[in-house]
């Protein structure tokens, strides 16, 4: 059949594709590692297939929630996608419609970051199903991915129950051959039943709606017993000494190992996809079937929690006796030592080889140089911090979450909490310090996509209750850590259809900031910048004076790149000039500048050099020229 | 075929497009194939590691000690990703150096049957004119060693399917020139 095609896929783009293989038309999202990649992907297969379908890129992730959740009160599946800790920003509206329910199937896509590897957390997306009450689906491979996904739809249509769907990033990035289905249509039309009574519960009613979804938790878990696709046991039903129950990554993993070492008839296996509601007659037979039990699961202990009331607890090892770490991603190697030693504990013989340490201890002992994340060179933020860190070093740093967190290491980024505390902190450290009259000055960053997500009510509350610091707004015009997507302000769509802009210098001023307050710079134009900076802050202690801002504008030279080229400023650095005293290093801290141990003085790296000429202000000594042929 | 696979480099050295390549490859031959690639710190300067592992495995990442092949474009990740190599296994590397592993590590790898080919692909991408190709010219040298399930036509082809026409020969160019280097040691 023409239907039997295989392609490589990445998880999120295997997800895209389940998406509309299962007839899923309107999908909302905002940017987030790992779950980035699937809107994307989404806007290229409307564009190959000619679909019907609406992406969107929102401003935040409640707002992408509702946006999904709205389409799905009228009856048509709905889909939103972030990372996990993008859930907490949707949890309000999450909530509250586990007790309204939905019409046409909703899915919430939240991809987790067990490490982690870029999040401000690694907490467990199924833990939030589990507080909000809606079931979660946990696959263990992207081809699993994608055939999950309708499944997923016609479980939230047939409970009328937001769905929770869980990829790992190591599902999201991870790379397969998949075989691709049909796509769907979306036949529902939109259709809204007025039902005041539960759309728009008082709290009365809301008891109501409370008890209606608990029934339908134990009616969601009687289901899950039956999906012998998705938990079952490998291999029968025969008793072992010891058996493993797991899902997602963790799963993929142990049945890599327990079949590389032939392990796989000493060793039963429970696979579950749907880690809430649990399936807890199917998980106590298993149990009931072996000596000892071993859950391995990512990131907190959901199936442990439930599996724990189901029979013998004695016989269940996992996070809550100390067998599996509490913290940190469950590797390969993680795993196959608690596996090894399991093995070894329920006198199973023989158990997985001990593993010889001895090239990671030879290649330790080289103290190979780390490469930390650095800034691109040439990036605008650099040149930004640069100036802030001069004009006012003994300030507080504020920051936030983007590419200019990474200003951490010029030393102007002091705290990096959640989105929008680049404001509410820097609001916060204000109140502390006037509550002691003390006087010190405060400086918070925060970028333009994250400021259009969070940063609105926190300035609003700022003017609002008098507070005076200086705010940065890093404007870059791009989302740009998360992979280069558009913001309001560019007024570009998900698909790359021209929206409407909803201009940053307006914006400001919408909140309350004054016209005497605002500023706007080219940060690359250091000298500007720098006395800006110190004006703003001059502004702030002014008795006639209020909050300051300063939008330090210049594009991603990466994204806008032809802009970038046509400014290019090629630059040599004078040898007899240099010094060696590596400023430009420490305080500027461009990949692009390398300290030359022999000559001791500083070489320019052309390959990594992007020309953007800013080094020519930063080098005390006059060294860095431009190149004039 | 279970052939489990690292490749390594620093951001813009191609380790994505190279990890892509085999992955076409695999697909070409009907094997099943599942790996896993770093996003987003490659661009700030950071290390690339892609796992490639083709089997019927269900788990992306490879186990250190485990990996049959390391393709590294750069000496550092060459070393950083040492550990990945399983005993018996090949490792690829862009070099200038010609004792890049001595001491106690070169004893080590010798024991243990590991075997280090080094190439210095960064000037033969520079005398092609292609300074970006290191990536198809390492994975063209490693074709005659036997240690990987691709000839040189089936990576030929490969490339031919997801090359776009104007950089078609070029690839073909750096894939050729890395195959003619071949001199197993």
């Amino acid at each position: 059949m023409a239907d039997i095609k295989q392609e490589i896929l990445l998880g999120n783009e295997a997800i895209a594709r389940g998406l509309i293989e299962s007839g899923c038309h309107i999908i909302t999202s905002y940017p987030g590692t790992p779950s980035s990649e699937i809107v994307p992907e989404l806007a290229r297969l409307k564009d190959v297939h000619k679909l019907d379908m609406y992406i969107e890129w929102s401003a935040n992730e409640k707002v992408a929630y509702d946006i999904a959740l709205g389409a799905s009160y009228m009856g048509k599946r709905a889909a939103t996608v972030m990372k996990q800790v993008g859930l907490n920003v949707a949890a309000d509206s999450l909530m509250s419609s586990a007790y309204t329910g939905v019409k046409g199937g909703l899915v919430i896509i939240s991809c987790d970051d067990p490490g982690p590897h870029s999040s401000q957390t690694e907490q467990d997306s199924r833990y939030f199903a589990m507080f909000a009450k809606v079931p979660v689906i946990d696959p263990s491979s992207p081809q699993e991915a994608k055939d999950l996904l309708p499944f997923a739809f016609e479980l939230s249509e047939k409970f009328e129950i937001p769905v929770i769907f869980r990829p790992a990033i190591r599902i999201c990035h991870a790379k397969q051959n998949v075989t691709l289905k049909k796509i769907a249509a979306n036949p529902k039309p939109a259709k809204f039943d007025k039902n005041p009574e539960r759309w728009a519960a008082t709290p009365r009613y809301r008891l109501i709606l409370h008890r209606e979804l608990n029934r339908k938790l134990e009616l969601i878990r009687e289901e899950f017993e039956k999906q012998k696709d998705k938990n079952y046991t490998a291999p029968g039903s025969k008793r072992a000494r010891l058996g493993i129950i797991t899902g997602g990554v963790s799963f993929a993993i142990v049945q890599d190992i327990l079949s590389e070492y032939k392990l796989s008839d000493k060793i039963k296996v429970l696979k579950i996809t749907t880690p809430y509601p649990l399936p807890v007659k199917l998980t106590g037979r298993f149990i009931s079937q072996c000596q000892k039990v071993l859950i391995l699961e990512e990131t907190d202990e959901v199936i442990e929690m439930q599996a724990r009331t189901t029979t013998d607890r004695k016989k269940i090892l996992g996070r809550l006796d100390g067998t599996v770490p509490r913290e940190g991603e469950l590797t390969p190697e993680v795993i196959y030592d608690i596996i090894r030693k399991t093995i070894k504990k329920s006198g199973i013989t023989p158990s997985l080889p001990n593993v010889s340490g001895k090239l990671t201890e030879l290649v330790n002992g080289l103290k190979l140089p780390i490469r930390r994340p650095t800034l691109c060179p040439g990036c605008p933020h650099r040149a930004s911090f640069y100036s802030i860190k001069k004009a006012l070093p003994d300030a507080i740093f504020p920051s936030d979450i983007g590419c200019y967190t990474l200003g951490i290491n010029l030393g102007a980024v002091d705290t990096c909490l959640a989105m929008g505390c680049g404001i509410t902190l820097a609001n916060g450290f204000y109140q502390a310090l006037r509550h002691d009259n003390q006087s010190k000055p405060v400086v918070g960053t925060i970028g333009d996509s994250t400021f259009y997500h969070a940063g609105i009510p926190a300035l609003i509350n700022a003017v609002y209750t008098g507070a005076r610091f200086v705010l940065v707004i890093l404007d870059n015009s791009i989302t740009a850590m998360t992979g280069m997507q558009p913001t309001p302000d560019t007024g570009i769509l998900a698909d790359g259809i021209k929206g409407r802009r909803v201009p940053l210098p307006e914006l400001i001023r919408g909140c309350g900031i004054q016209p005497e307050g605002i500023r706007e710079c080219d940060p690359y134009d250091i000298n500007t910048f720098g006395r800006l900076v110190k004006e703003a802050y001059d502004y702030t202690l002014r008795p006639d004076g209020g909050m300051a801002v300063i939008i330090a504008k210049h594009p991603c030279p990466l994204y806008y790149r032809e802009e970038h080229k046509k400014n290019q400023v090629k630059v040599k650095i004078l040898k007899e000039l240099c010094n060696g005293c590596r400023h430009c290093i420490r305080a500027f801290e461009c990949p692009a500048l390398v300290y030359d141990e022999t000559s001791k003085t500083v070489d320019i790296n052309y390959m990594q050099c992007s020309d953007c000429g800013v080094c020519i202000q930063v080098c005390r000594q006059k060294a860095i020229q431009k190149i004039t042929d | 075929m279970n052939l489990q696979i690292i490749i390594s480099g620093i951001g813009g050295q191609g380790v994505v497009f190279g990890t892509k390549v085999l992955f076409q490859a695999a697909l070409l031959k009907e094997f099943n194939v599942i790996g896993s690639e770093t996003h987003g710190m490659s661009q700030r300067g950071g290390s690339v590691v892609s796992h490639l592992k083709i089997g019927n495995c269900l788990n992306p990442m490879i186990r250190t000690g485990t990996a049959d092949v390391i393709y590294a474009f750069e000496e550092t990740e060459f070393l950083r990703t040492l550990p990945f190599i399983g005993n018996s296994g090949a490792c690829f590397v862009n070099t200038k150096k010609e004792d890049l592993t001595n001491g106690g590590l070169g004893m080590h790898l010798t024991k243990k049957r590991i075997k280090v080919f080094t190439l210095d692909a960064g000037r033969i991408a520079l005398e092609l004119k292609t300074p970006l190709s290191v990536n198809l010219i390492m994975l063209g040298f490693s074709i005659p060693s036997g240690h990987l399930p691709f000839s040189l036509t089936d990576m030929e082809k490969t490339i031919a399917d997801i090359t776009p026409d104007k950089f078609l020969e070029q690839n073909l160019k750096a894939l050729r020139a890395g195959y003619k280097n071949w001199q197993s040691k």
